[in-house]
């Protein structure tokens, strides 16, 4: 479709685009007097960064080793009861984030047989960077099993049949053709799954309250000081989104219309 | 070198394949052909371990392989769609196909380039696949296929999507490669020409089924069922019923002299088929068999053509030279000798 053929599209569509646009103009122009360097180098804010920067990894790096084989396993397995278990695996994305926390903490938590055993070899599962690690991974794993797997299935299975006549393993035909094949939409599931983990709010709350990350920082700041105390927080989690965003364009799986 | 057992296989209740039994011979070209969706994919597929059949064997060597992975049968496979692995040059892609079955990798790039020169992409060898014309990527998976010397070769339409001249091309380069290596080869195609022009034998199948067997001559001059006789190249038909001579009489109450070779006896009610090729357009009655008509079309393709003759007893279709003199309308005689008319009983 030529551009002047689809401006009508474009016209409606730019109320939506507007209404983005406008609440970061509106922070943009509204934090301009605020103390930025004093916020941004606050000891409070540093150390909220660094359990983010931390827990966020490591939830990823789980969410990854387990979570590609899975969708491995869903795009070339067909089993009775494949739909319960895609319906699980959405279920963290479509689930409200602070139901997940709470059904964590009645799984995990302080009284639990888990989390009591946990606790006496001295690995607290919640209130703990553990506890934040396990509520991110919980509410951000569906991306990287969603994305992976569709990037699977598009994969043609004649490349991995072939690989398998000429001697190859089912193992090394993963390694060698199939994750290949399917490494940028493995890649983009990677950098969502991070992107949600970092601005992870609403499971992490129940279930670490302590020690703050970046998302609960500002919540406790806005509590405190109003809107104006987490302009700096927010600034990095902003720069931070930006970045993910263009990782992800790098790997062109973003849809940017570009036929 | 391959035997197939009795193979059956069949998808959500329907039967792709059932009750199949062939051999190939060390060094054969065997070609399983048949229409589309009559399970030729899925017999090549259960040869080379990527699909389990329902019941059967398949026989390697001597050696049942039914339950064996496809890693450790040793057959190579070129596929219906191109599986060249987009990420690797040409010449990885071999090398990669060589992995398993040499350690030094020298001796696999050496191995990769001698196969790539056999099939004639040497010039090709550091292309990415996405680069490669149709034709190229053919190539370059039949190198990749042969280039660890697997006992079995399996192509699966290797032809299919590629232009007519291409084709031909390609069609006369798998013939040499398979001269030139000797390995023993099973092709599946939905294209009686390509049968016809490349195979040692030829399994004509139907609905999973086998319906002949034998070398392409055979087969052409001698089909043994309705669907083989049309299938495999093109003929007149006629209906009728054994007389006690073993002549079959239409329903026109003419007679066709068969030679006596009936497939029926007397009363069974038979097909006749006779090949364009055998017939022939003349002025008067000259063959065992003649019919008067007019003719009704004529098809030039080049170097030779094709007249439909409407005649009391249907139209009979006959190969003429190319632009020869006929013309549509005209008034002639078809004949065709009794050694020629092929009959084959209804109920196949």
């Amino acid at each position: 479709m030529k551009t002047k053929e689809s401006l009508l599209f474009g016209v409606v569509g730019a109320a939506l685009l507007v209404y983005i646009v406008y609440p970061f103009v509106a922070f943009f122009v509204g934090t301009r007097g605020s103390d930025l360097a004093g916020g941004l180098t606050s000891p409070e804010v540093r150390d909220a960064l660094g359990n983010s920067l931390v827990t966020a990894p490591v939830a990823t790096a789980v969410a990854t080793v387990f979570g590609v084989p899975l969708a491995y396993f869903l795009a070339r397995s067909d089993f009775r009861g494949k739909g319960v278990v895609e319906a699980l695996v959405v279920l963290p994305l479509v689930l409200p984030p602070v139901v997940g926390g709470a059904m964590l903490l009645m799984g995990f938590g302080r009284l639990t047989a888990v989390g009591t055993v946990a606790e006496a070899v001295g690995v607290p599962l919640t209130d703990s960077l553990v506890g934040v690690t396990l509520a991110q991974t919980f509410v951000a794993s569906p991306f990287v099993v969603i994305t992976s797997r569709a990037g699977f299935s598009s994969v043609d299975k004649s490349l991995e049949q072939a690989s398998r006549t000429m001697g190859h393993g089912p193992v090394a035909t993963f390694w060698n053709v199939s994750l290949p094949s399917a490494r940028t939409a493995v890649a983009a599931g990677i950098v969502l799954t991070f992107a949600r983990a970092v601005g992870e709010f609403g499971a992490t709350m129940m279930v670490a309250y302590n020690p703050r990350t970046m998302p609960t920082l500002i919540w406790v700041d806005f509590i405190a000081r109003g809107v104006d105390g987490v302009v700096a927080p927010s600034l990095i989690l902003i720069v931070i989104a930006m970045g993910v965003i263009t990782a992800v364009q790098k790997l062109e799986k973003f849809p940017t219309l570009r036929e | 070198m391959l035997e197939v057992k009795n193979l059956t296989k069949s998808y959500d209740e329907e039967a792709a394949v059932e009750d199949l039994s062939f051999r190939v011979e060390s060094g054969e070209f065997l070609t399983l052909l048949g229409p589309s969706g009559c399970g030729k994919t899925t017999v090549l597929k259960t040869i080379a371990g990527l699909v389990k059949p329902d019941e059967g064997n398949v026989l390697l060597r001597g050696d049942d392989v039914t339950e064996t992975k496809p890693e450790a049968r040793r057959v190579g496979m070129v596929f219906q769609s191109s599986s060249l692995f987009p990420r690797m040059t040409v010449r990885e892609n071999v090398e990669y196909a060589l992995k398993p079955h040499m350690e030094n990798k020298n001796r696999r790039k050496k191995r990769a380039e001698e196969y790539l020169k056999l099939v004639r992409m040497a010039d090709k060898e550091d292309a990415v696949p996405e680069t490669l014309s149709g034709g190229e990527a053919r190539r370059a998976e039949l190198a990749r296929a042969l280039s660890y010397e697997p006992d079995v070769m399996l192509l699966d339409e290797p032809l299919t999507g590629l232009d007519r001249a291409l084709r031909d091309e390609l069609k006369k380069e798998i013939k040499r490669i398979h001269d030139e290596t000797g390995v023993t080869t099973v092709l599946v195609t939905h294209d009686q020409e390509e049968a016809i022009s490349v195979s040692d034998r030829v399994v004509v199948l139907k609905d999973g089924r086998k319906e002949q067997e034998g070398t392409p001559r055979e087969v052409y001059r001698h089909p043994r069922t309705r669907f083989v006789a049309e299938f495999f190249g093109e003929s007149t038909r006629f209906d009728g019923i054994v007389e006690e001579n073993g002549d079959v009489r239409l329903e026109t109450d003419a007679k066709i002299r068969v030679n006596g070779r009936s497939g029926g006896s007397r009363g069974d009610e038979v097909s006749v088929y006779v090949r364009p090729e055998n017939v022939e357009i003349t002025n008067e009655e000259r063959h065992d068999n003649s019919f008067k008509g007019d003719i009704v079309e004529v098809t030039e393709m080049g170097s030779y053509g094709e007249a439909r003759v409407s005649t009391d007893e249907g139209e009979v279709l006959a190969k003429i030279g190319g632009f020869s003199e006929v013309s549509e309308g005209e008034k002639v005689v078809v004949g065709f000798d009794d050694s020629d008319a092929v009959v084959v009983a209804d109920d196949s």
